[in-house]
C-alpha cells in the first residue's frame, strides 16, 4: 500500500488512492478530511511534543530570573534577561564573530572550491587521489583534529616552525618567539604592533578558528561546485570557447554564474554552521583568548555550564539564536527562490 | 579552583592500573599497622546492614585514588559497591546538571567549598543535610572531630551538603628537583632576580622554566595572580573579595604589570595563553620538559614512584624514571621581601543525592571514608588531601616517595602550613569574580592592547563578589 502511494506521486496516471488500512485509513473513509493523520500521527507527536514543546518551555525559563537555576523560585520577570543580552557587550562580540565568521569561511570556500573543482575537472594527474585528499577534512570529526589544531598553531607549533625557517620568527634568549625585521616593520605600520608570533591571541585567535573550520569543510564546497559543474552542458563551453573566451574568462563568465544555485546552497550551509559554531571554538580556543573568539554556541554554553548554571540568561540566549536563525533561514529561502528560474534554465527539474 | 580532576590521568587509566595496583597492596599494607593513627580506628561504624550499589562522581579524586579508597572500604563493607566516575573539570558542571534534570543524578558526589567547577553554591541544592548523619554517627560533638571550619565551608543555606574529605592549600610552586640539580640551580628562589636567572639557565639547556596554561575557564591561572597580589599586601585579595578593595586597585593593576614582566623575561612560558593548565601544563611537568608548575597540595600524590611513574607516561614518556618533585615557596616576585603564605580551606566533600534510593548504603560510604579514623587514614594516604579528621597523619615511611629523605620532612612541612593557611583559596570567589580574574589572566598574557589599568577595569566591572559570611 505504501508503495503505491510513493510509486509516481507526481505522475498523472496515479491518482490519489483511498487508504486501505489502518485505523486512520478506516476514519478515513467516513471522515474525508483527516485521510493521514493516523499515518502522521506518530511524527506530529514526537515534532510537537518533543521539539515544539522544547522550545515553548526554553521561552518559559527566558523569562525567568537571568540567573534562575532549577529548585529555586520560578517567578516570571519578563523580558529582563533579553534587556540584559541585549546591553551584553559579550553578546554582540558574539554576533559579530558569528559575522565575520561566515562572510570570511563563505568567500574563501567559494573561491578555493570552484578552483578546486576546476582543476580536477581538468586531466590532472592523480586526480581522485587530490579528491581525496581534499574531502577527507569533512569527515573527520573536530574533536579528533581539534587537539592537532591546537599544536599546528602552538607558539612552538609547525606553522611557527616554517616562519622561523623562512626567516620571519625569530627566538630571543629568553625562549620567546618574535617577528624578526621587515614583518616586524610591517605589523607596526599597519597599527598590530603588539601581534606577537602566538595565533592564541585576541588578534589572531578568530582567524585561527575560520582557518581551521574551512580547512574542515573545503571539501564539501569543492564537492558541491565539482558536481555543479559537472552539470553544466558541454556545448556551452563550447560555444563560449568558439567566441574566444580564454580558461579563466570561461571561469568567470560562464561556469560561476552557472553555479550560482550551488553557492546559495553553499551560504545557506555557513550560515547554519556558523549560528550553531561550537565544537571548534570551544575546543581549541576555549572561546578565548578573553573571550576574543567567542561565538554563540560558546557563549550559551559557557552561561550554562562554565560560570554558575544561569539557566535563565541562557534560555535566553537560546531564544535568540532560534529567532535570529529562523531569520536567516526565511532570507535564504527567498534568495533560493529567486535562483530557481535561473537553473531550471540549465536544464535541471525543479 | 579545587584540585582536580586531573585530565591527563583520565586518559591514562590502562597504563595507570598496574600503578593502582602496586600502590593498593602498598597501602593496604600501611594501613593495616604501623600507623599510631591506626589504632583508633575501631571508632564508630557506620550505619550497619546496608549493602548494594552506589555511584560516585567528582571531578576529583583521580580514579586510581578513589579506586583505592574503595578498595579499603570494602574490606570493611564488601556488600557494598561503589561505582566511580570521574570527570574533567569542564565536563562535571555539564554532566551534573543534565543528569540532576533527568533524575539521573549519582547516589553520592563531590561538593567544593567554592569555585566554579564542583562549588556548593552549585550542587548544595541536590544534596541532603548530613548534619544529622553525622551526628547519628559520631556524636554530638561531631563537629569539633573535623579541622577548623571544614564544616561551615561546606554548609550552604543552614544545611551541611557535605562532609569534608579532606583539605586543600595552593599559592605555591612545586620543581623537578632532578633537572635543578642537573643545570646546577638553587631549588630555593627567593626573588624575582634568582627566579629570572634560574630560567635563563633552564632556557640555555632546553628546558621550560615555568609551565602555566590559561586557555581555559577553570581558574588555575589565576592563582599565580593572586601570588602576586599577596607579596605586595597580603591582605588585599581577601579585602577585595570581602567588598573591601576593589579590583582596580593598583595592587591589581601592579600584579598585571608584573605577570607581563615574567612573560618578557621568559619566565613565563610564551604558549601559556594557547595550552591549558591540565593536561598540557600538567603534561609538561610530569614529562620533565618544564621545572616549575604552579600547583597545591593535591600534587604531592605524584611523588610517589608508582602514581608518578603512571602520570609520567600519561605524559607521554615512553620509558618513565620517577623524578623528586619538591614544593617550594613562590620567590618574592614584588622584591619587597613578602613570601605569600599558602591559602586554603576544605577541597572537598561527599554529599549525598536528596533523592538517591541507596541511602543507607550511601551513608556507610560517605561516613566512613570522611568520619572514621581508617577511612581517613585512606585519604591521609593518598596524600592528596589533607585529612578533615583531626589527628590524621599519613603513613610517610611507607608511601613509596621516590626520595623519601628529602621529600617526608617537606611534605611534612606543607601539610602542615597548609592545615594553618592564614587565607581561604576559593571559597569567596563567586564564579562570576573566578571568570573575571581568568579573563584579566588571559588579557595580561595575550593581549598587549590593552593597559594594566584597563584590564584591571574590566575585572572590577565584571566580578560579583560574595557578601561576607
Amino acid at each position: 500500500m505504501a508503495a503505491s502511494v510513493t510509486a509516481s506521486p507526481n505522475s498523472p496516471l496515479v491518482r490519489p488512492a483511498p487508504v486501505k488500512s489502518g485505523g486512520g485509513a478506516s476514519r478515513g473513509r467516513h471522515h474525508p478530511t483527516s485521510p493521514g493523520l493516523g499515518w502522521i500521527l506518530p511524527g506530529f507527536v514526537v515534532a510537537v511534543g518533543l521539539i515544539y514543546f522544547c522550545i515553548g518551555y526554553l521561552g518559559y525559563i527566558s523569562l525567568l530570573p537571568w540567573d534562575w537555576r532549577p529548585r529555586r523560585p520560578a517567578t516570571i520577570e519578563g523580558l529582563d534577561s533579553y534587556v540584559r543580552a541585549f546591553d551584553s557587550p559579550l553578546f554582540w562580540t558574539s554576533l559579530k564573530h558569528t559575522l565575520v565568521f561566515f562572510i570570511a569561511a563563505f568567500v574563501v570556500q567559494c573561491i578555493m572550491g570552484i578552483i578546486f573543482a576546476a582543476i580536477l575537472h581538468s586531466k590532472v594527474y592523480a586526480g581522485t587521489l587530490f579528491k581525496v585528499l581534499i574531502f577527507v577534512p569533512v569527515v573527520i570529526a573536530p574533536a579528533i583534529m581539534s587537539p592537532v589544531h591546537r599544536r599546528v598553531f602552538a607558539v612552538d607549533g609547525p606553522i611557527n616552525w616554517i616562519l622561523q625557517h623562512l626567516g620571519m620568527i625569530q627566538v630571543s634568549g629568553t625562549g620567546n618567539r618574535d617577528w624578526t625585521g621587515w614583518i616586524s616593520w610591517l605589523l607596526t605600520h599597519i597599527g598590530m604592533g603588539n601581534v606577537t608570533p602566538n595565533w592564541i591571541q585576541p588578534s589572531t585567535s578568530l582567524w585561527v578558528i575560520i582557518a581551521v573550520q574551512i580547512w574542515s569543510s573545503i571539501g564539501m564546497a569543492f564537492i558541491l561546485f565539482y558536481a555543479a559543474m559537472g552539470q553544466i552542458d558541454p556545448e556551452v563551453l563550447e560555444a563560449a570557447r568558439i567566441d574566444g573566451a580564454g580558461g579563466i574568462r570561461m571561469l568567470v563568465s560562464v561556469v560561476v554564474p552557472h553555479m550560482k544555485p550551488t553557492i546559495v546552497a553553499l551560504a545557506i550551509l555557513n550560515a547554519i554552521t556558523a549560528l550553531k559554531l561550537f565544537d571548534f571554538p570551544y575546543l581549541v580556543t576555549a572561546g578565548g583568548p578573553a573571550h576574543s573568539s567567542e561565538f554563540l554556541g560558546t557563549y550559551i554554553y559557557a552561561q550554562l555550564f562554565g560560570v554558575s548554571s544561569h539557566y535563565g540568561y541562557a534560555a535566553t540566549l537560546s531564544i535568540l539564536l532560534l529567532i535570529l536563525a529562523l531569520g536567516v533561514s526565511i532570507m535564504m529561502s527567498v534568495s533560493t527562490r529567486e535562483v530557481k528560474p535561473g537553473h531550471k534554465a540549465k536544464g535541471v527539474r525543479v | 579552583m579545587t584540585h582536580l580532576g586531573m585530565g591527563a590521568l583520565r586518559t591514562r587509566k590502562a597504563a595507570a592500573l598496574a600503578a593502582v595496583a602496586a600502590a593498593s597492596l602498598a597501602l593496604a599494607a600501611c594501613s593495616g599497622g604501623g600507623g599510631s593513627t591506626n589504632e583508633t580506628t575501631s571508632a564508630t561504624p557506620g550505619p550497619s546492614g546496608a549493602s548494594g550499589t552506589i555511584t560516585w562522581w567528582g571531578w576529583t579524586p583521580d580514579t586510581p585514588v578513589a579506586e583505592r579508597y574503595i578498595a579499603a572500604f570494602n574490606e570493611v563493607y564488601p556488600d557494598i559497591t561503589v561505582e566511580y566516575t570521574n570527570y574533567e573539570n569542564a565536563d562535571y558542571a555539564p554532566t551534573m546538571s543534565t543528569a540532576f534534570q533527568t533524575g539521573a543524578g549519582p547516589d553520592i558526589f563531590d561538593v567544593s567549598a567554592g569555585g566554579n567547577v564542583g562549588g556548593k553554591q552549585l550542587w548544595g541544592d541536590y544534596a541532603m543535610d548530613l548534619a544529622p548523619v553525622a551526628e547519628e554517627v559520631i556524636g554530638a560533638d561531631w563537629r569539633d572531630k573535623f579541622a577548623t571550619g571544614y564544616v561551615d565551608q561546606l554548609t550552604y543555606n543552614g544545611s551541611v551538603v557535605a562532609l569534608p574529605l579532606g583539605g586543600v592549600a595552593a599559592d605555591f610552586f612545586w620543581i623537578n628537583k632532578d633537572l635543578f640539580d642537573a643545570n646546577g640551580v638553587s631549588t630555593e628562589l627567593t626573588t624575582y632576580a634568582e627566579l629570572k636567572d634560574a630560567c635563563d639557565t633552564f632556557q640555555a639547556a632546553g628546558v621550560q622554566c615555568f609551565t602555566m596554561g590559561t586557555n581555559s575557564t577553570d581558574t588555575f591561572s589565576t592563582e599565580l595572580l593572586r601570588t602576586i597580589m599577596s607579596s605586595i599586601d597580603p591582605g588585599y585579595y581577601m579585602k577585595a573579595l570581602h567588598g573591601e578593595a576593589s579590583w582596580d586597585d593598583p595592587i591589581f593593576i601592579q600584579s598585571i604589570d608584573i605577570m607581563r614582566q615574567m612573560q618578557d623575561d621568559g619566565i613565563i612560558a610564551q604558549d601559556a595563553t594557547s595550552i591549558k593548565q591540565y593536561p598540557e601544563s600538567n603534561n609538561n611537568f610530569m614529562s620533565q620538559k618544564a621545572a616549575i608548575v604552579q600547583m597545591g597540595t593535591w600534587y604531592a600524590q605524584y611523588a610517589a614512584e608508582a602514581a608518578m611513574t603512571a602520570s609520567m607516561e600519561g605524559a607521554g614518556v615512553a620509558s618513565p624514571v620517577p623524578f623528586t618533585m619538591m614544593p617550594m615557596l613562590a620567590p618574592d616576585l614584588v622584591g619587597d621581601g613578602i613570601i605569600p603564605a599558602y591559602v586554603g580551606e576544605a577541597d572537598y566533600g561527599i554529599a549525598i543525592n536528596a533523592e538517591t534510593e541507596n541511602v543507607e548504603a550511601a551513608k556507610t560510604f560517605v561516613t566512613w571514608l570522611t568520619t572514621t579514623m581508617e577511612g581517613q587514614q585512606t585519604v591521609a594516604n593518598a596524600i592528596d588531601l589533607v585529612p578533615a579528621l583531626v589527628g590524621v597523619e599519613a603513613d610517610w615511611e611507607n608511601l613509596g616517595l621516590v626520595s623519601p629523605d628529602i621529600q617526608i620532612p617537606a611534605f611534612k612541612a606543607m601539610f602542615a602550613a597548609a592545615a594553618a593557611a592564614p587565607e581561604s583559596r576559593n571559597l569567596y570567589i563567586s564564579a562570576e569574580t573566578g571568570n573575571a580574574q581568568v579573563i584579566a589572566v588571559q588579557q595580561a598574557l595575550a593581549d598587549r592592547s590593552m593597559s594594566s589599568a584597563d584590564i584591571a577595569a574590566q575585572a572590577e566591572a565584571d566580578s560579583i563578589d560574595l557578601p561576607v559570611e
